[in-house]
Formats: structure tokens, sequence, C-alpha cells
């Protein structure tokens, strides 16, 4: 990975945090053999879009892989007896 | 026996109607009351406010509820407007405040505070230098000083929660970056904690952390991040108070299983 392409992934990350088509601080963003690949979850497809929206404006030309899943939680039953 | 049902991170906006209601549907047969550790929003605005009322307004109106805001809901420097319109539905967001509620005869007090970073022992920011890194050190312990207000309001209670955004304890960081850890929590929390030493202190934030931990004296430290949890969020049943049903009881007949 070259130097510039380091830069570029503290870049994106910054840029998905902040973007309020994304605003997830929690995305990670690693480079394989020249494509961006774009791991993590948010809680909308509108927010999973949005990932390869920012990436385009960003890195126009560059190849991304978008990665990012969707969350959905489901409402569970479990209870923690807290001591 | 007090049945407690929480969640944080949330990250409620303009896209998530319709998102989180369908999961709280049982909460109220499962739960007393509902806690919410911030990162309510997106972005903090009102709007995204007004979509996490909607979702919110059912589990609202049967069991009390209370939330702390957390980083996302300052974005836009509409807080204020956020925790209004979360009124608006008996939703009460806490800062340096506490509530107290009455369950089956047994008072609950919730002690509520966002907190802030600042890292922990041995690798933690100092109030010193330049004036930037001086006001972030502040407000780390100003947020401290807040929840400890908070808890101070509570003492006699037969119950008490403590309810932040970020982490007292690096605990329930484990699984994320160490070097994001300044970024996540302080340990002014925990000494506040372990000041007043409530049943159970709860917060999100570390959506890549784990869900257990315990202070330095022993405070039971959940981290309840909605990623973290897995699932629509967490209960808990602490055997205290007057109540005549014990936990074991209650999950043994199923009363607040599944």
């Amino acid at each position: 990975m070259s130097g510039n392409e380091t830069y570029m992934i503290g870049h994106l990350e910054e840029a998905l945090a902040r973007d309020p088509r994304v605003n997830e601080q929690g995305l990670h963003v690693e480079v394989d053999e020249g494509t961006f690949v774009v791991r993590g979850s948010v809680s909308t497809p509108e927010r999973r879009a949005g990932v390869e929206a920012v990436a385009a404006d960003l890195l126009p030309g560059h190849p991304l892989r978008n990665e990012v899943t969707v969350s959905d939680y489901p409402e569970l039953g479990e209870v923690e007896a807290i001591p | 026996m007090i049945r407690v049902a929480a969640v944080g991170d949330v990250h409620v906006g303009r896209d998530s109607r319709g998102r989180l209601r369908p999961h709280l549907k049982h909460l109220p047969e499962r739960a007393d009351l509902f806690l919410v550790a911030g990162d309510l929003t997106r972005r903090g605005l009102p709007e995204e406010a007004e979509v996490l009322a909607e979702e919110l307004r059912e589990v609202a109106d049967a069991v009390p509820t209370f939330a702390v805001l957390g980083n996302h809901d300052f974005e836009s420097g509409r807080e204020q407007e956020v925790v209004e319109v979360l009124a608006g539905v008996d939703v009460q967001v806490l800062e340096g405040e506490a509530m107290v509620v009455a369950v089956d005869g047994t008072t609950v007090g919730i002690a509520g505070a966002k907190g802030f970073g600042g890292g922990f022992p041995g690798a933690s920011g100092s109030e010193f230098g330049e004036p930037e890194m001086k006001a972030f050190m502040r407000h780390s312990a100003e947020a401290a000083g807040r929840l400890d207000a908070a808890l101070a309001k509570i003492a006699g209670e037969d119950v008490r929660i403590a309810l932040m955004h970020y982490s007292p304890t690096e605990d329930t960081l484990d699984g994320e970056r160490l070097e994001i850890y300044p970024f996540l929590g302080s340990y002014f929390l925990a000494e506040v904690l372990d000041r007043h030493a409530p049943d159970l202190a709860l917060h999100g934030h570390a959506h890549a952390g784990s869900e257990k931990g315990l202070t330095a004296a022993g405070v039971c430290v959940r981290n309840v991040a909605q990623p973290v949890l897995g699932r629509a969020y967490a209960t808990f049943c602490l055997d205290r108070g007057r109540g005549d049903v014990a936990c074991e009881d209650a999950t043994a007949t199923g009363e607040t299983g599944a």
C-alpha cells in the first residue's frame, strides 16, 4: 500500500463519520490490491448506499467494495440477573 | 425485583422511521423501566428526534423511559430541541439530573450524565498544555462532576442506576482499538461510581466493545450499545427492594423471558 493510499484511508474514514449521508464513526477502510474496502455496519439501507456516494465524491475513479452491512437487532427475551 | 431494559446508540435518523418500534413490542411486559444510553439520533436534529419520539411513544406510555444524550446528539448544536421533542412523549433526558420512580413500592433512582472521553490510568490526557487540550480534559472532569451531582440526589433510594453514554471502565471497551480508548471514556466516571456504589452503571458509545465490566471497587458496568448487544435491548433484573418475586423465579417462569 502506498503512503498516499494510507492517507486516503484516513480521509475516507473521516468523511464517513462526518458526511450526513453516513455519519458512522465505526466503519473501517482497508485497501485490497488497489480496491478500497469498507467494512462495518450502519442502521439503514440509505446509509449503506451513502458509503458509496461519499467514497465516489472523495475518491473519484478509485474502485470500492462496500462490505458494510445493515444492522437489524431482534427483540430477544434474555434476562441477566445483576448480583 | 426490578427489571430494567436498556439500549444505547440507536442513531435514529429521518431514514429510521418504523425500524425501531417493531423490536420494542414486548418491552413493556418485560421491564419496569427503559433506559437509553445516548446517541439517540444520527446528527442531533429535532426532526430526527421527532422520528425517535414516534418510535418510542408506545413504550414510553407504558413504562417510565429515561435517556442521556450522546456525542451524535450534539452534532448540530440543537441538543436542547432534541430534549424538548423527546419530553413531548415522556422520554426524560437527564444531564446531571436524577429521577425517582416507584415500582411496587420500591424506589428506583436513575442518575444520568453523558460523561466524556479522557482515558484511563496510564493512558489518560491531562489538563496541561494547549488551551484545546485543557478544554478537552476540563470537559471530562465537569462531565464526571455532573454524574456525581446526579448520584448524590438518589443516595437514599432502594435501587440506584447510573446512566451514561461514555464508558467508565476499560473492561467494556475490550474489542475496540486501544488507540481510541481515550475517546471512549474516562476513569473520572469510575471514580464517581465507586464513591456512590450504585447497583448498576450503564453506558453505550463503544460499538466494538464488550458487554460486561466492573469498576475498581466492583460497581457492575454494562455496555448496552446496540451493536454490542446484537439485540434490540438488554434486560437486567435486580433482586432489590420490597417486591416478593425474585429474579430467579421470574426468569424460571418465563415472566421476563421471550
